[in-house]
Order: C-alpha cells, then sequence, then structure tokens
C-alpha cells in the first residue's frame, strides 16, 4: 500500500507526538533516579548535573531489593513455567477433541473471563488452607503461586486458537511412529509454538511481577514480599526521596524490560494467533 | 504406558516439590522450624524457640525503639523470638490487621487509640466496631489480672483499655494534636507573641503574610492531617464547649451539622485553608510537610505532638514550640489541647503463641523499656512517674495539659452506619472546602452532612 | 464430538483427561468455587470473624446497595464505572486503531514504535502510577511547570476534587493503549495484500477502501478489544489504589468491593452483592457489544 508523501509526513507527526508523550515519562524519571536529593529540589526537572551511581546501590539496600527481588523471581518463573504447562495440559486436548465435552470445556474455561469477581471467597479460601493445611493458602508461598497459576486464562485461549492451526496429521504421524502424549506435547508440539509462547511467557510474567494487589492481600510477612514491596520502602519513611524512588522503580522494571526485548518480536505473531483467532 | 505414568508422576512430583519449597519458607520464617502445623494449632514443641509475632504500623522513631525493646526481650528470654510487622498506616494497617486475627496469625496487634466507637444506649443502630466484635467472639485476650497492667494509670487503663468491665487493652500513650508547632526564630523576628484567641491569631497570620512568611503548611494529600486543627475548633466549639453533649445531641436531634457551631468549625477552617495555609497544600503528603516547617518555608506546622521527634530529626538546630488553636475569644477557654490515645496494644488470645504475647507485653511494661519507648515515641506517658526528659513535652506541652485529658472528636464520636463520605470515619473533612473542592461556602457541606447524617437513621 | 486418538489405546487414552484436570482443578479451586461462594455470599451475613455464624438474609444485601443509607454514593461509584468504561473503550480503541493503521504502512522504525507504545504494558500498574505521580508532582512534577508556562496555571492532579479522575483515565489509557494497538496490528496484518490492490484498481478512496476492505476484516480483532477494555474498565481498581486510593472523587465499583472486602465492615455480605451486581453489568454490555459486532464482522 504507497501511501502520498503528505499523508506520510502526517503520519511520522503524528507517531513522533506519541513518542513524546510515552518516552519523555520514562526518560524523566530515569534522569532523576541520578540526581541527589539536593539537586532534585533545587531542580527537579533539568538534565542531572552529577551523576551519582551510588543511588543506585543505596536504594537496593534500603529497598531490600535483595530480599525482594529473589522472592518475585521465585514467584514469576515457577507460576509462569507451571501455567504454560498446564495452558497447554488445558488447550492441546481441548483444541483436538481428544476429550469428551471439549467444546463444553472450552466455554467453561472461557467462563473464567467473566465470572463474578470471586475475592471475599477467595480470602476466605485462603485462611482456610492456611489454617487446615498450614503450608498452602494465606501468607505462604506456594499458596500464592497457585493462586497465579492458571490454566484456563489468557494463555489457554492462545494456545488453543494457535494448536487448532497445526495439522491434525501432525499428531497422526507421531502417533504412528508410537511417540507417547507427553513427549509429543513437549518435544514437538511446543517448539511449534514459539511466537505464542513467548506472548504468554511476557504476559504471564508482568502479571505476576509487577503485582502488588495480590501480595497486599496474601503475602502479609516480610519474608515472602515481593519485589512490588520494595517501591513502598521510600514513602513516607525518608520523606519521599524521589532520586530513591526512581531508583527503585528503575530496578523493579529493568528485568522485565530486558525480558522483553528479547521477545518482542515473536509477540505481534504470538497475540494474531490468540486473540484473533480463538 | 510406564512412560506416561511417569509423566504424570513427574508432574505430580514437580507439584509436590513446590509445596516442600513453600512448606520449607515457611518453617524458615519461624526460624525455629516449627512444623506449620504446631503453628497453625497454637502448640509450640517444648524446649525450642518460640515465636511471638507482633503487627503494628510504620512510623520509623516509634518502630526503632520496639525493635530495640525486642532485642532486649530475645535476650532475656532466649526462648521466645520476636517476629515484627510493620504495614503502611492506616487501611493498610486496618488491612493487614483484620487478615492477621482472622488468620490467627498475629500474637501482638497494635490498634490507634483503643476502645473507640463502641456503641452506647444513645447511638441506636451505631455499627459495632471490629475490636468489639473480636472480644464478643473471644479472640483478644483478657489482661486484667495480669500484674503488669498495673503499671499503668488506671484512668487511663478504664478509659482506653477495659470493655465490660474486663481490661483487654493497654494504652501506650497520649498524643495532644488540636495545636500548631511554631518555628520561634521566625516569631521573634516578626515580634510575634503565641496567640491566645482567634483575632490574635489571625492577626498573626496576617502579620506573617505581609511579611511575605507562609503562614501554615499542612499535608493535605494524606486528608487527615486537616483534621487536627479542626479538632480543636469543635472541642471548644460545639456545644459551647461541651463537645460530648452536641455529639449526643446529634444523635437526639438536638444539635446538627448544619447548626451555627457546627458550621463556625467549618467556617474558620475553611478561612485558614482559603488565606493562610500554603497553596497547593492539598498536592502536600505527611512525609514532605515537616520538612517545610524545619527549613523555615512555613511558619506553622498543623501536626500531632508525636511529631515532634521527627521535626527536631529534621533540623536539629531549629528552635520550636507548640501551642492550641485558638479556637474562640476566650482565652481561658482556648488553653487547652485535645488529643487521643496512640498506639494501644492488645494480646490475641486465639493466637499461636498467647503465653509469649503476655510474656511480651510484661516485659513492654516495665518502667524501664516503657520509659525508652515513651522518649522515642514522643507520646505523654500513660504510665506515672515517667521521667520523659522531653524538654518539648515539659515546657511546651505541660502548661496546655492541666486538668483530664481532653478527647478529640474522632475518638468521641460514633458515626451511624453508612454514614456517607462527608461524613465518614469520625470526621468532618474540610478537604471538600479547599480551594478547588467541591463546596463554595461551610453552610453548603453543612448542609450535606446533616442530609447525610438524617439519610443514614436507622429505619 | 470424538476424534480419533492417535497416541496409544487403552488406559492411555486417559491420559489427557487426567492432565486436563490440572488447569481444571485450579480453577476450580481457586477461582469457579470462591466465584461461586461469593454469589452464595450475598445472600448471606457471612463476617469475617472467626467463629461466627452465617445465616441467610435474601436480598437485604442488594437493597443494601442500592437503597441504604447514603447508598447514593455507590451509585456515584456505579455512574463513574460506566462513565470510565465508555471513555476508556472509546479512546483507547479509536487512540489504537489509528496508531495500528499508522505503523502498518510500514513507516522506518515500525518494531520500535510498537515496543515504545507496549512498554508501560510491561512496567505494571504499581510502576506506571508512580511515574506518573513524580510526572504529576503538583509542587515539582515537569507537567505542572509546563502548564504554568503554557497557559499560566496550575493543577492538583491526583490531590483534585474536579480533575483526579481524569488524569486517572489517562493513565490508565497510556498504559494499555499499547496492547489494543498490537491486537489491531495483528489483524491488520491478516489483511491480505492483494485485497488492497484490487481496491486501488478500482480507484477506491482510501477511506472507502478502509470501511469496505480493511475494518470488516479486522473485526474481529476490534471484538476482542472491545471485550477487554470493557471487562477490564470495568474491573479495574488497581490503578485507583495506587494513585488517590480512591479519594478525590475517583472510587469505582470494582474499587469499592476492594474496599468493603478488606477495609470496610467485617460484614462480606455486602461487597459479595457489590461482586455480583458488578458481573450482571458486565454480562450485559458484553452481550451487547459482542450483538453490535457479530452484525459488522464477515464470514470468512
Amino acid at each position: 500500500m504507497k501511501a502520498s508523501r503528505s499523508s506520510r509526513m502526517l503520519s511520522y507527526a503524528a507517531v513522533a507526538v506519541l513518542l513524546v508523550v510515552y518516552i519523555v515519562p520514562l526518560l524523566f524519571v530515569f534522569n532523576v533516579s541520578f540526581k541527589s536529593f539536593t539537586e532534585y529540589l533545587l531542580d527537579p526537572i533539568g538534565v542531572v548535573q552529577s551523576i551519582q551511581w551510588n543511588n543506585y546501590k543505596e536504594a537496593w539496600t534500603q529497598g531490600n531489593f535483595a530480599d525482594y527481588f529473589s522472592n518475585s523471581l521465585l514467584y514469576t518463573v515457577v507460576a509462569t513455567v507451571l501455567t504454560l504447562i498446564v495452558s497447554l495440559f488445558g488447550a492441546f486436548p481441548v483444541a483436538r477433541g481428544y476429550v469428551k465435552w471439549s467444546g463444553f470445556i472450552y466455554l467453561f474455561f472461557l467462563l473464567s473471563q467473566f465470572l463474578p469477581n470471586p475475592m471475599v471467597a477467595q480470602f476466605k479460601l485462603m485462611l482456610a488452607l492456611k489454617q487446615e493445611l498450614g503450608f498452602v493458602g494465606y501468607d505462604t508461598k506456594l499458596g500464592y503461586i497457585l493462586l497465579k497459576t492458571s490454566g484456563t486464562g489468557i494463555v489457554f485461549m492462545m494456545f488453543t486458537g494457535y494448536i487448532k492451526a497445526i495439522s491434525r496429521e501432525l499428531d497422526e504421524a507421531a502417533g504412528m511412529d508410537g511417540c507417547g502424549y507427553n513427549r509429543y506435547l513437549f518435544q514437538i508440539i511446543m517448539p511449534l509454538m514459539k511466537p505464542v509462547i513467548a506472548t504468554g511467557v511476557i504476559l504471564t510474567a508482568i502479571g505476576i511481577w509487577n503485582d502488588f494487589v495480590g501480595p497486599v492481600m496474601y503475602l502479609p510477612s516480610p519474608d515472602n514480599y515481593p519485589i512490588t514491596f520494595g517501591l513502598k520502602e521510600f514513602r513516607g519513611q525518608y520523606g519521599n526521596n524521589w532520586p530513591m524512588l526512581a531508583c527503585g522503580i528503575m530496578i523493579v522494571s529493568a528485568p522485565l524490560i530486558i525480558l522483553y526485548t528479547f521477545i518482542q518480536k515473536y509477540i505481534v505473531d504470538g497475540a494474531l494467533a490468540g486473540a484473533v483467532k480463538a | 504406558m510406564v512412560k506416561r505414568l511417569s509423566a504424570v508422576l513427574l508432574s505430580s512430583v514437580l507439584l509436590l516439590s513446590l509445596a516442600a519449597c513453600g512448606g520449607g519458607g515457611n518453617g524458615a520464617n519461624n526460624e525455629a522450624g516449627n512444623a506449620p502445623k504446631n503453628e497453625a494449632t497454637g502448640k509450640p514443641a517444648s524446649g525450642e524457640k518460640t515465636v511471638v509475632k507482633i503487627l503494628h504500623w510504620k512510623q520509623e522513631n516509634i518502630n526503632k525503639a520496639i525493635e530495640e525493646i525486642n532485642k532486649k526481650f530475645e535476650e532475656k528470654y532466649p526462648e521466645y523470638k520476636v517476629e515484627y510487622t510493620t504495614t503502611g498506616p492506616d487501611d493498610e494497617f486496618k488491612q493487614a490487621q483484620r487478615a492477621r486475627i482472622t488468620a490467627g496469625d498475629v500474637d501482638v496487634l497494635a490498634d490507634l487509640s483503643g476502645m473507640r466507637l463502641s456503641p452506647k444506649e444513645w447511638t441506636p443502630g451505631a455499627k459495632v466496631p471490629d475490636w468489639q466484635q473480636w472480644i464478643d467472639s473471644g479472640l483478644i485476650a483478657d489482661l486484667t489480672d495480669q500484674p503488669f497492667v498495673k503499671n499503668y494509670n488506671a484512668n487511663d487503663i478504664a478509659k482506653a483499655g477495659t470493655y465490660k468491665d474486663k481490661v483487654y487493652a493497654l494504652p501506650t500513650g497520649k498524643v495532644a494534636m488540636s495545636g500548631f508547632f511554631y518555628n520561634k526564630e521566625i516569631f521573634e523576628q516578626h515580634g510575634l507573641a503565641v496567640p491566645a484567641t482567634w483575632t490574635e491569631f489571625i492577626k498573626v497570620l496576617d502579620t506573617l503574610k505581609e511579611k511575605n512568611v507562609v503562614p501554615i503548611v499542612v499535608a493535605g494529600k494524606d486528608v487527615w492531617p486537616l483534621k487536627l486543627p479542626v479538632f480543636g475548633l469543635q472541642a471548644k466549639i460545639l456545644g459551647g464547649g461541651d463537645q460530648q453533649k452536641w455529639i449526643e445531641g446529634v444523635w437526639k436531634g438536638q444539635a446538627a451539622y448544619n447548626d451555627a457551631e457546627a458550621v463556625e468549625v467549618l467556617d474558620k477552617m475553611k478561612t485558614l485553608q482559603d488565606k493562610y495555609i500554603i497553596d497547593g497544600f492539598m498536592g502536600i503528603d505527611y512525609a514532605t510537610a515537616p520538612s517545610f516547617f524545619a527549613t523555615g518555608k512555613a511558619a506553622l506546622i498543623a501536626d500531632g505532638t508525636w511529631d515532634a521527634p521527627t521535626i527536631a530529626t529534621a533540623n536539629p538546630d531549629l528552635k520550636f514550640g507548640y501551642f492550641p488553636i485558638p479556637a474562640t475569644e476566650d482565652a481561658a477557654k482556648n488553653k487547652s489541647l485535645v488529643g487521643k490515645y496512640d498506639v494501644t496494644w492488645y494480646a490475641a488470645d486465639k493466637g499461636p503463641n498467647k503465653e509469649g504475647a503476655l510474656k511480651w507485653l510484661e516485659f513492654f511494661s516495665e518502667p524501664e523499656n516503657y520509659t525508652s519507648y515513651v522518649k522515642a515515641a514522643g507520646f505523654l506517658p500513660t504510665q506515672d512517674n515517667i521521667q520523659t526528659d522531653s524538654e518539648f513535652i515539659d515546657k511546651e506541652l505541660s502548661p496546655y495539659l492541666s486538668g483530664d485529658f481532653e478527647l478529640a472528636y474522632e475518638i468521641l464520636m460514633i458515626n451511624r452506619d453508612n454514614v456517607g463520605e462527608h461524613l465518614a470515619a469520625e470526621g468532618v473533612h474540610t478537604e471538600y472546602l479547599a480551594p478547588g473542592g467541591e463546596f463554595k461556602t461551610a453552610k453548603e457541606l453543612a448542609d450535606v452532612q446533616q442530609q447525610e447524617w438524617e439519610a443514614a437513621a436507622p429505619k | 464430538m470424538k476424534e480419533m486418538y492417535p497416541f496409544g489405546k487403552g488406559l492411555a487414552r486417559y491420559v489427557p483427561l487426567l492432565l486436563l484436570m490440572l488447569p481444571m482443578a485450579l480453577y476450580i479451586v481457586f477461582y469457579f468455587g470462591p466465584s461461586v461462594m461469593t454469589v452464595i455470599y450475598s445472600f448471606t451475613d457471612i463476617t469475617n470473624v472467626p467463629g461466627s455464624k452465617m445465616n441467610f438474609v435474601g436480598l437485604d444485601n442488594y437493597y443494601d446497595v442500592f437503597f441504604a443509607g447514603n447508598s447514593g454514593e455507590r451509585v456515584d461509584s456505579i455512574i463513574r464505572t460506566l462513565y470510565f468504561m465508555f471513555i476508556v473503550t472509546v479512546v483507547q480503541n479509536g487512540v489504537a486503531l489509528l496508531v495500528a493503521v499508522i505503523i502498518n504502512q510500514r513507516l522506518k522504525g515500525d518494531y520500535f514504535y510498537r515496543a515504545v507504545f507496549f512498554l508501560p504494558v510491561v512496567l505494571g500498574v504499581a510502576v506506571v502510577a508512580l511515574v506518573w505521580g513524580m510526572m504529576f508532582d503538583p509542587l515539582s512534577g515537569p507537567v505542572n511547570q509546563l502548564y504554568d508556562v503554557m497557559f499560566g496555571y496550575k493543577d492538583m492532579f491526583f490531590g483534585s476534587f474536579t480533575h483526579a479522575f481524569g488524569y486517572i483515565i489517562f493513565v490508565q489509557i497510556w498504559m494499555y493503549m499499547g496492547y489494543s494497538m498490537l491486537i489491531f496490528l495483528a489483524g491488520l496484518q491478516s489483511v491480505p495484500k492483494d485485497l488492497y490492490e484490487a481496491g486501488y484498481i478500482d480507484g477506491t478512496s482510501k477511506w472507502q477502501s478502509f470501511k469496505h476492505i480493511t475494518f470488516p476484516l479486522i473485526a474481529p480483532s476490534f471484538t476482542v478489544n472491545m471485550l477487554l477494555s470493557i471487562i477490564g474498565a470495568m474491573s479495574t481498581f488497581d490503578i485507583i489504589l495506587a494513585t488517590t486510593d480512591g479519594r478525590f472523587n475517583t472510587r469505582t465499583m470494582a474499587y469499592d468491593v476492594y474496599k468493603e472486602t478488606f477495609r470496610g465492615s467485617l460484614q462480606m455480605g455486602l461487597p459479595s452483592a457489590l461482586s455480583v451486581v458488578q458481573f450482571l453489568m458486565i454480562l450485559v454490555f458484553v452481550v451487547v457489544a459482542v450483538k453490535q459486532m457479530r452484525k459488522r464482522e464477515v464470514e470468512h
């Protein structure tokens, strides 16, 4: 589709304006993160005069990021991997019709997007689990991970859509060769699903790494705090030390930004498969 | 088939190992390595360290003092290990408090100003507060026969620790909050004296303004600091100075939120907000406000006496004092402070470690430990014969604290259920009158408040 | 519908079902079950006080949602939620579609633009709220200085009774525009090029070709986006929690549910009833939206 010169110019101009709206806030925070508190008070907006690398070191210790970081890493990695696995266990047989009532099961799982907010009873459930079992439920790492693991959400739907596009003949050929179900899923199907898995990884990881509401409800002990709680350490207690807070923001967001840059090229393909075909 | 089964097994092993991992993490939290089961049933295994779980909110100076006490406690009683958790204040704390007590996962918990809001015979249909529901359900330990209760002033225990003739809570300190810190140097520089009447007060503020000094700073973004001067106005103006009478009157229909006295309260605060409080105060948060005052950017700050240690730390050279808001033209009436009980301890009756909780409270209540706590917190002590060695308390506050301790509106008032946002949380919410708020006059807000009050009447 | 199962016979046929039970169990235990229980709770006087009894109270909680003293505030929250949903759905999808169409004409650096616009989704609500909290700080934030220079005006942003909600809507759209854009982009890329070329030969105008060729083909992504923003906007409370914490006239239904559950009274019937009302409203809007969209989709 060839657009005229003037409309192309207009397009670039529109994108440029939006880029400013998207990039400036992030650059601003980045810039502040290198300022000393005094410099920030004198001139919050100007380009940093003397770069304070120490800010990051200080923020890392003040925000207790060392502990929180490893907690969040555990939650994110385990719950993301589990989500992908159980979503595959759900999506494949449903997409293929290898279980009875697969159409009904698909709808039942889809319902998860519309159900009434389960917050009230979920909270009671987590408390009951803690009291009855102890190792799972309220204020346990496992309880939180299981709560965050879902085989019925957006990942399940994307997987189902994508698997439908994979030829059924492949199943049959593999079956003839005596390939087992699980080996087929993990060694043959999964490699074919790279784009949609990449999308699933990033969407799931975002939801867990950045979660701050869930931990407020379900992880009250400092030993279980996730990385987002580190940001709270800078509020109030240190009189809203914005440069420290800016460092905290950079620390919290860096890992996902790195993950995102590595797998972002897959994401449009994944979104295409999941969102539209499902 | 074997392969398939092994795959199933593998996945279940994966799940189980996670379970172990979660359980292990939990054990590590306890340090003593109690089996999680034990923790739930509350029977510590003998010979091992047992954990005392304390829940409190974040307030740096107090937190540090309590951590010190915890350290000493663990030294003296090596069989205990204290797990001291702090959350953000207010709603966040309330949320944690409820979750923990519902989960039976706390031994000692703090509450702000104990035993308030309990329905009285003049409050038909009032909501039963959390603490009362907990006590009624047997979740809070009865402290009546604990010897350490005797360490506290009997009047304070009766006022803020007793329910149905039994002691359930330890009020650990009082704070006054109906006044302003003032910068003595700025006052001297402009030849100003501490005002004793409302007219004098306005004169002082006008002078400051003329000299291009910002008169008052207050942390409007957090909203509650705006209540502090209002407490002073309410205590001196409502019911002609008998606040309790006015409050009961509101319930009985003999007083109203839009009567002359209530409107006067709102109107005086509106005057301050419109003319004398720093521009953009609704954007200043509580953590930032003291720095405005401590660096001389404002001559006064509306804040509670508990913040004196914070202000002193922010600028050790600053000379500051405190005076009650001169609410009326009657200097004698104005000359006292209004306050509340602050941190109040409860012990959970069904927590994992009640015995440890009582031990900790006993240790905390020892005069030596209590003194270090009260000093750090900046509270007025609730134990007798405690030397706070605080020049601020002895010189600045004591002149205004003779006679019985006057409680603030938010402690005395009991709201009707579903009372509406303009009266919510036992407040009168002058933030709605702030420049840019939705009400242009005090009367408009007062009328809405009275409407909401009437709409909340039990049917 | 039974399909030939190629991976063995006999017991082996049950392996897929067995494994399917994992997502099923997680779903039922942590989501579906609690959801159903919440509906049941909405007819009771259940409390969060351990050991208290639960009685059925019929529709009392629903009555309280709408008619208890000063429930006007909850009705205000509902109206505010609708307003939020409407603006977010229209503006977010409008901007996203425009950006997707622009980017899709193979501008230089399109991968970069895509990445940048999606970045806020990656950052998450807690970080985004803080970033804009700094930008919108009334005292030291750059936006207020810009306002001052340009219009000689200063705002209180998240501390303003009249403007706070508007700024929250802005941040919400800023955050999720990239997500909608990506879905549109995916749809646009599935439009076969030759369809356009055919259009060009016929001499159709740009708007005509968009209306008659592109739009019907991206209708599925349109539907998905509409649903995502309707459901998303109706259930969002984290951004409110992180910016104003419900102060300054910014409470929505979802925020009320959270607040009543964790910070209100110990009675859990009311928040349960609120959840159900919220669910019914989402249902109505989703059904309406789907019906409207279906009319436009072309079979393919």
